[in-house]
């Protein structure tokens, strides 16, 4: 177990690491030319890493909030809009602004197999979650082919766009990793619950006291 | 103690007969479960067998789950060392009663928590308690006075443990709840998917995947081929474009709905009406336990009254005969119309009102519900069932019997309920057929219902009926969204011969039913007659059960086949299957019954002391005239009230 | 007076123990049968100037409540007896027949007597079902103690 200690300086160091990224992504221009490849393949690296780790330490710090619903839905409300921001359905202007929601867009969809880990060890919510998130499949695709047409069409030709984007069908990447996270990590949540409720069964003395 | 042993001072014991709350019990399963596992026997395009075994083990799941549950809900923590006294009290009484194990006691100090109640798994019991109370309840042990008090109110709670009550509301209250939960998630999800593949199949029947890949110019040559080498062959796809052209999907999204209602309305109903039955039942268990522990009445209507038991101790008959001082037809009719408007807002209550609580304890009869009632559990629960039974998951699997099931669910349940009255010595037999009666006036009223009108439609509009026929056929999970092209020829001929063979179907149930269950009313009385039985208390009950089971196996697998296959299929009659099964049962039935005779001649109407003969049927309290040995007295019970 | 010492009198415990019972029998017959062993206890508690509260809880898998109106019927008989008591100035039912036999205002003194004290005593009782049934309650006790006292 760690001492209360480190938790405290890890956090902080969480929360600098936050810092630093953002001072980049804003302080830097977005179009930055590395001569140095090197460079570069370390800078991406670290863009998409360091938020990644920072925010997985305080996601589990703050996990309090993580393991209620509102925590809960916090980055899927996040990936959605910084996916609506990188593929042009939310129009911006400013370079940078748009490289943040990129970068954005990354650490949500990450932030999301946390958020749902976190939920899962708290809650016994896998079976549900796995049902619902289906039923959320099959009416959000009905009415996407219902307003926007053949959608095999649309994923198709979605793959002659030279930078890869999904618009008219920016929602897709979001649901494919809310579906990504909730379906694995439901089945083994439910099935570690139902394991955890047996042994407790069979043991002499019930730790829920 | 009674000083006289007379038939007066002996009370049943309602411990010794069918439990009443494992029979609500088992309804409520055998309605749900049942009607599942029917569906799910067989082809269907929709496999069922996942959510039958998930609708069973489901349950089981959530019960294990639910202590965690409970001790979030009121923040509950385990009693503590402060506490010592009254566990060690509570695991005394619990061995007094012979549970075995003793429940731990956990408190709150939440103020929703008011009085004790009862909860845990199969090996983990727990009576909850608020901080408050259990305090009260420990100072209270100092306090010979009030020691019964206590007393009254933690056996009563242990009692839910002694009879599994615990666990079986836990079961029923999780299988409704995920019962309805799955079925609005069904009954969602499958619309949802109707609508898609409704609002898609155009589009995928015409859609060319090889034709779209080859517009991809980023796409190279070996790139397409091996896209194309993964995808199914061109013939695959056509023969799926084929199959889904011919889906009406209106039809899947009319079968998703038909499918999933009933058991919505159905499990509403079992919630709201059967389901505060079943708690009420269990209390007036729980009731009686306190008294056969205690053996005396007072501290019992302390408990639940308030006043205190040096109060009561006074007064030789707390409970004494009555007096019906006021003539009830004086009563205005304002009066007696809000009275019977109170008694429909009971039926909703967890808890049977004082009155009826402190008349079960003071003649435990009261218990068993008179046979007005039986026949308004087993009537409309019968009816359900067929409702159910007729919807499109279940109705083809069932089709050639659909009044089978729930005819073999009233013969068990009136066959277990005539056995209190007989016990008590009062004969049965006008109760039977009046049961049934109400039953079948209930099932006929449904079938002349719709018969009434299919006729009506087919005077007025023989284009309608056949329309609303064919959709309904089509609405069923053999045909569900393959076709509609399924009309009638003859529709005159079709609505007669439905009308006929439901109505015929009623008279030859009910008539199958009055004669099995007097036969049963008779073999149960004779059974009684079994004085000399070795071990009575353990075997009596369980030779009883055996009787019903093995009358209902002979109806329910020669009797009413044979009849129903006369009546609709009669080719079939000389099938095999129908044969060997009919003939299986009742070679069964022919070595129960010599079993049967065989042992009434060595234990029948026979003094178990002193062997003398004993005429006349039993009744509770009766004795040998010889040596005025108590028969069978572990039917009764003797407390003071 | 004190409930105490008018319940002493063995004549007047006979008559609140018989207007009890009217008015049970009047207002929820069904209860009579169940309850009647129950006025002689409820009268010794309402002699200590004691009353049981009643408890209307159905919290599923609790101990359940005990809402008799048996437990409002004899407080409020006690209760009204003892203001007639007090009005009329005499100890015994006997005297306080013989009183209001001469009193041309009888019949309001047992009526006010009976629907003044209801809201109290229900309240005190902590009953849900009296708390439903003032109106009946004040009715039927009023017709039995006209009657028991022979009031016209």
């Amino acid at each position: 177990m760690k001492r209360p200690g480190c938790t405290r300086w890890l956090t902080r160091l969480a929360w600098a690491l936050v810092f630093i990224d953002l001072l980049y992504i804003f302080l830097v221009p977005a179009d930055q030319s590395f001569d140095n490849v090197a460079l570069l393949v370390v800078c991406t690296v670290w863009i998409i890493f360091s938020p990644i780790l920072a925010s997985t330490w305080l996601m589990i710090r703050y996990r309090s909030f993580f393991r209620t619903w509102p925590g809960w839905i916090t980055p899927i409300v996040t990936l959605i809009f910084s996916m609506m921001v990188s593929q042009g359905v939310i129009p911006i202007h400013q370079p940078n602004l748009g490289f943040f929601f990129t970068v954005l867009s990354i650490v949500s969809g990450w932030a999301i197999g946390i958020a749902t880990i976190i939920l899962l060890w708290y809650r016994d919510v896998g079976l549900g979650l796995i049902g619902w998130a289906a039923v959320l499949i099959v009416w959000v695709m009905m009415f996407a082919w219902r307003f926007q047409g053949n959608l095999m069409e649309g994923l198709i030709l979605a793959l002659e766009r030279p930078n890869g984007e999904l618009v008219p069908l920016w929602w897709f990447g979001p649901l494919t990793c809310v579906i990504q996270c909730i379906v694995p990590l439901g089945i083994i949540g439910f099935l570690g619950h139902t394991v955890r409720l047996i042994i407790r069964e069979w043991c002499t003395h019930n730790p829920s006291e | 103690m009674m000083d006289t042993a007379s038939e007066a001072d002996h009370k049943l014991n309602v411990f010794a007969l069918p439990s009443q709350t494992s029979i609500i019990f088992g309804l409520i399963v055998a309605v749900l479960l049942g009607t599942v596992f029917a569906g799910s026997i067989g082809p269907s395009p929709t496999p069922l067998w996942p959510l039958a075994i998930g609708l069973l083990l489901l349950p089981l799941r959530e019960l294990l789950a639910r202590p965690e549950r409970e001790f979030a809900r009121y923040g509950l923590s385990a009693a503590g060392d402060a506490l010592d006294d009254l566990q060690r009290f509570v695991e005394n009484q619990a061995k007094a009663i012979g549970l075995r194990r003793t429940p731990k006691l956990v408190v709150s100090s939440d103020k929703r928590l008011k009085q004790p109640y009862t909860f845990g798994t199969f090996r983990h019991w727990y009576i909850a308690l608020n901080h408050e109370m259990a305090k009260k309840m420990q100072e209270d042990l100092l306090n010979p006075d009030v020691v019964p008090q206590v007393e009254a109110k933690l056996v009563h709670e242990l009692y839910h443990f002694k009879t599994g009550d615990y666990w079986q509301l836990g079961y029923a209250r999780e299988l409704l709840r995920i019962t309805f939960l799955l079925m609005i998630w069904a009954a969602t999800f499958l619309c949802g998917l109707g609508f898609l593949l409704l609002i898609a199949a155009p589009d995928f029947v015409s859609f060319d995947f090889v034709e779209q890949l080859n517009q991809i110019e980023t796409l190279t040559p070996e790139m397409r081929e091996m896209i194309i080498r993964i995808m199914p062959s061109q013939a695959a796809i056509d023969q799926v474009r084929q199959k889904a052209a011919e889906i009406n999907l209106s039809l899947v999204i009319n079968f998703a709905v038909s499918a999933t209602l009933p058991f919505v309305i159905i499990g509403g109903l079992l919630r709201g009406f059967f389901w505060p039955k079943l708690w009420r039942m269990r209390e007036l268990y729980a009731d009686a336990g306190v008294v056969h522990t205690q053996g005396d009445v007072k501290p019992y209507l302390s408990a639940l009254t308030g006043i205190p038991l040096t109060f009561m101790k006074r007064y030789p008959s707390v409970l004494s005969v009555g007096q019906e001082t006021s003539d009830k037809q004086t009563r205005q009719i304002k009066n007696r119309i809000k009275d019977q408007w109170r008694k429909v807002c009971e039926m909703i209550k967890h808890h049977p009102e004082p009155p009826t609580r402190i008349k079960c304890v003071k003649d435990p009869g009261h218990v068993f519900d008179p046979w007005f009632i039986t026949a308004l559990l087993v009537g409309s629960l019968a009816l359900l069932l067929d409702i159910l039974l007729s919807s499109p998951l279940t109705l083809l699997y069932v089709g050639s019997w659909p009044m089978h099931f729930s005819t073999l669910m009233i013969m068990v349940i009136v066959a277990l309920s005539i056995i209190p009255p007989i016990v008590q010595g009062r004969p049965v037999w006008t109760d039977l057929v009046k049961i049934v009666a109400f039953a079948m006036i209930l099932r006929l009223g449904w079938a002349l219902l719709t018969i009434g009108l299919l006729v009506v439609l087919l005077v007025l509009a023989p284009g309608v009926l056949d329309q609303v026929l064919a959709y309904a056929v089509a609405a069923t999970a053999h045909f569900a969204g393959h076709s509609e092209q399924l009309g009638f020829d003859d529709l005159t001929a079709f609505v007669i011969k439905a009308a006929v063979l439901n109505t015929a179907q009623v008279f030859i149930i009910a008539f199958v039913l009055v004669s099995s269950l007097i036969l049963v009313a008779f073999l149960l009385r004779r059974l009684l007659t079994w004085y000399s039985l070795p071990h009575a208390s353990q075997r009596l009950m369980k030779i009883a059960y055996g009787i019903i089971g093995v009358e209902a196996l002979c109806v329910g697998l020669a009797v009413l086949p044979l009849l129903t296959t006369m009546l609709l299929n009669p080719a079939d009659l000389l099938k095999p299957i129908t044969i060997g099964v009919a003939f299986l049962s009742l070679i069964i039935t022919a070595i129960s019954l010599l079993l049967f005779l065989r042992a009434d001649k060595q234990y029948a109407m026979r003094c178990p002391v002193c062997g003398a003969e004993i005429s006349g049927t039993y009744r509770i309290g009766k004795s040998c005239n010889t040596c005025s040995e108590l028969l069978h007295p572990w039917l009764t019970v003797r407390y003071k009230v | 007076m004190e409930a105490a010492k008018f319940l002493d009198q063995p004549e007047n415990r006979e008559a609140a123990r018989t207007i009890s019972q009217h008015v049970l029998a009047e207002v929820e017959p069904s209860e009579l049968e169940v309850s009647v062993g129950l006025i002689d206890p409820l009268l010794d508690m309402a002699a200590q100037g004691e009353m049981a509260t009643a408890d209307s809880s159905d919290e599923a898998g609790g101990f359940g409540g005990s809402d008799l109106l048996v437990m409002v019927v004899v407080p409020l008989v006690v209760t009204v007896l003892g203001d007639l008591l007090v009005e009329v100035g005499k100890v015994g039912i006997k005297e306080i027949k013989e009183k209001l036999e001469q009193r041309k205002d009888a019949k309001d003194l047992i009526l006010v007597a009976s629907s003044s004290n209801v809201d109290a005593v229900v309240r005190h009782a902590q009953s849900l079902r009296g708390a439903g049934r003032k109106k009946e309650l004040t009715r039927a006790l009023a017709t039995a103690l006209l009657e028991y006292l022979e009031v016209e």
